[in-house]
């Protein structure tokens, strides 16, 4: 039996809206730890993590582990049923082949549940190495936002550079060349408003900006994003989400072509 | 009219094989009353005279020895006794009659009526009232209504005309056959209203440049006339053009065209007019004639087209060195300016610039190290206009590829 309340519903709404542009189907692994997803996009370039723990949950109760395989677009679309204060609950039994959401009102005066069929994925998990990463920056997740739309009229690439001065991201094409440069902020009132730069050695990577904005769909989940570099690995962009877990996607860096 | 009086009236051209059919639906009798009055009339004319001799075809119905059925034709009533013979449960009927020997060939299978009859109207539509009689009957080759002797009856009058230019025969047909045409396209296609804008804009400007000349008798305008005009008559026939997708052949005709058109289409006012003032340019007469009559040309027609060319130099300068070529040697000889008038009447300008552009097609070897040089320079530019966001972007394209996650990430 697995069943896992959460207060507002609007915080699962925000998940399945960062996730779902990327992803089709995802498999939410329950555990008594929390509910984790790990999934490629279709392009195997980009690759997203989530995890919720159950510490965050109102309820949280897993006895066995299980594997719930969704179409998430379905689930978007049942979540867009719920009203963003609505209490919501997912329930399934055992090897169960559906999953119940339900949504509860506040007053509890309205209660609405959503059955729908789970989904048997054969998708791949891949292991992430503990990484050391030589830049860590912590900036307005609104001003990331901005920066890869503002950048993608450009070029389909960003190239983000990383120094102790700052970081900056550039892109160059046949308009012209966009450099937005974010020195590190000295001391600033509103902690989501800072720039933090934690620099071990300068790396400079080239991203797509396709990727980059489908993960600034993460940005209402928090006022903060965390991105780590590190020269040939891939990006991490984090979004956390509070008292609940995070998101991380993972971009495979573009990389010299040596064959040309 | 009845069938009796037909065969009476010798309406019927029995010189040709008459289908019994043929007269079954003409005058809508049974069968029995055709075959009748028909095997009456041809006692009748067989006992007038031992010189007429009908051939009678039957067609014969029956079942073969092996059992599947049989309709044929046999010729002559030896033959049908035969086949009668040959077959089980057989019948026979008259199927059509012909005067024995001499006649026209019969018709190769035997038609349904309707069919033939369809066939008829459109005969007759287009051989007119020369259609000889016998082919209302049906019965004729289809070699006999061929469009070629069709063609020929409209392109015999053209060439009795007094300009008898070779590109003639298309602009003769095409004005008012071709406008008829268009607008039948313009239901089809929208290609056909691009194609026929242009034709009624030329025709609007035509008119204006053809007002311009009536009003001022200058020679500027006389010699303006001659590119303006011909410039229009170049859009007038679009038509001849897009069905000739082929560009040198399709310009070459329709310069062709253009000086041919520019004196069709002049009334005879305004010819005399445009003869005077020929004549002012000339000075004497005479002595151009004779130059013209001196001059080695295969044909003064052509000469004409060649000069109506040279006034579009500015306007059409691709067209100009293919006419060039194939002129060859006989325009290289003229160095000077010359005008005359040639035998027709018309103001004939050999230029001194005619002789050097066949020049600059052959190409000496300093002209040819010049363009070369030239050439050079301009591809030189041309590399250097390449935008270099471009150059930037085809160095960046090929040099960075996107990774992919799982060479990062090992598999579970």
């Amino acid at each position: 039996m697995f069943e896992a309340r959460l207060g507002q519903a609007t915080i699962l709404k925000k998940i399945l809206d960062a996730i779902k542009d990327l992803l089709n189907e995802g498999t939410f692994d329950c555990s008594d730890s929390g509910i984790q997803l790990q999934a490629m996009d279709n392009s195997h370039v980009s690759l997203v993590s989530l995890t919720l723990r159950s510490d965050g949950f109102d309820k949280f109760r897993c006895d066995r582990n299980l594997s719930m395989g969704m179409n998430l677009g379905s689930m978007a679309k049942i979540l867009k049923c719920a009203n963003n204060e609505d209490n919501v609950t997912m329930k399934a039994q055992d090897n169960a082949d559906t999953v119940t959401i339900m949504f509860e009102s506040a007053n509890q005066e309205k209660v609405s549940d959503y059955e729908m069929k789970l989904m048997n994925l054969d998708q791949e998990h891949l292991g992430i190495p503990e990484t050391d990463y030589s830049c860590v920056v912590r900036m307005p997740a609104m001003e990331f936002a901005r920066i890869c739309r503002d950048l993608a009229q450009f070029s389909e690439s960003v190239v983000i550079c990383c120094t102790k001065e700052g970081v900056k991201f550039s892109a160059s094409g046949d308009v012209g060349t966009a450099n937005i440069k974010l020195a590190q902020t000295g001391s600033v009132d509103k902690e989501e408003e800072a720039v933090i730069i934690d620099m071990q050695e300068p790396v400079t990577l080239t991203f797509a900006c396709r990727y980059l904005n489908a993960f600034t769909k993460a940005t209402p989940l928090s006022t903060q994003v965390q991105l780590s570099m590190c020269a040939d690995v891939p990006l991490v962009v984090e979004y956390a989400i509070k008292d609940l877990g995070h998101i991380r996607y993972y971009l495979a860096p573009k990389i010299e072509d040596n064959e040309t | 009219m009845s069938l009796r009086q037909a065969l009476d009236d010798c309406l019927i051209d029995f010189d040709r094989r008459v289908l019994v059919t043929d007269l079954l639906e003409e005058y809508k009798l049974t069968y029995k009353e055709v075959h009748e009055l028909l095997e009456a009339h041809i006692k009748q004319q067989e006992d007038a005279s031992a010189n007429n001799k009908y051939e009678k075809r039957f067609l014969v119905y029956g079942n073969q020895t092996d059992g599947g059925e049989l309709y044929t034709i046999v010729q002559g009533e030896d033959k049908l006794k035969e086949w009668i013979a040959k077959l089980q449960n057989s019948q026979s009927q008259l199927y059509s009659v012909e005067i024995a020997g001499g006649s026209k060939s019969a018709a190769p299978i035997f038609k349904p009526m309707q069919q033939v009859e369809v066939q008829l109207a459109k005969l007759e539509k287009r051989a007119g009232a020369t259609t000889p009689k016998g082919v209302s009957n049906g019965i004729h080759k289809p070699s006999e209504t061929t469009k070629p002797t069709n063609v020929k009856t409209e392109t015999s009058e053209p060439s009795s005309s007094k300009v008898d230019a070779p590109t003639e025969q298309p602009k003769k047909t095409s004005p008012s056959e071709q406008k008829g045409k268009a607008a039948v396209a313009k239901k089809g296609s929208i290609g056909s209203f691009f194609s026929a804008a242009p034709a009624a804009k030329a025709k609007e400007t035509k008119a204006a440049v053809a007002a311009k000349p009536a009003s001022s008798s200058s020679m500027d305008n006389f010699f303006k006339k001659q590119p303006t005009s011909s410039g229009g008559n170049q859009a007038k026939p679009t038509p001849t053009n897009n069905m000739k997708k082929d560009e040198p052949s399709a310009s070459k005709s329709s310069n062709n065209n253009t000086s041919i058109q520019l004196f069709d289409e002049a009334s005879s006012d305004e010819e005399e007019k445009l003869d005077k003032l020929r004549r002012k340019v000339v000075g004497s007469g005479d002595e151009s004639d004779e130059t013209a009559n001196a001059l080695p040309t295969s044909s003064s027609k052509r000469r004409r087209i060649v000069d109506s060319d040279d006034d579009e130099q500015p306007q059409k300068k691709s067209a100009e060195p293919q006419e060039e070529k194939l002129e060859g040697d006989v325009e290289m000889e003229a160095d000077t300016n010359e005008t005359f008038l040639d035998d027709d009447g018309f103001v004939i300008t050999v230029r001194a610039k005619k002789a050097m552009q066949p020049s600059k097609k052959k190409a000496s070897p300093t002209a040819g190290a010049t363009a070369a040089a030239k050439a050079a320079a301009a591809a030189a530019t041309t590399k250097k206009k390449s935008p270099p966001a471009a150059s930037k972007s085809a160095k960046e394209t090929p040099k960075i590829k996107q990774g992919s996650i799982t060479s990062f990430f090992a598999k579970k």
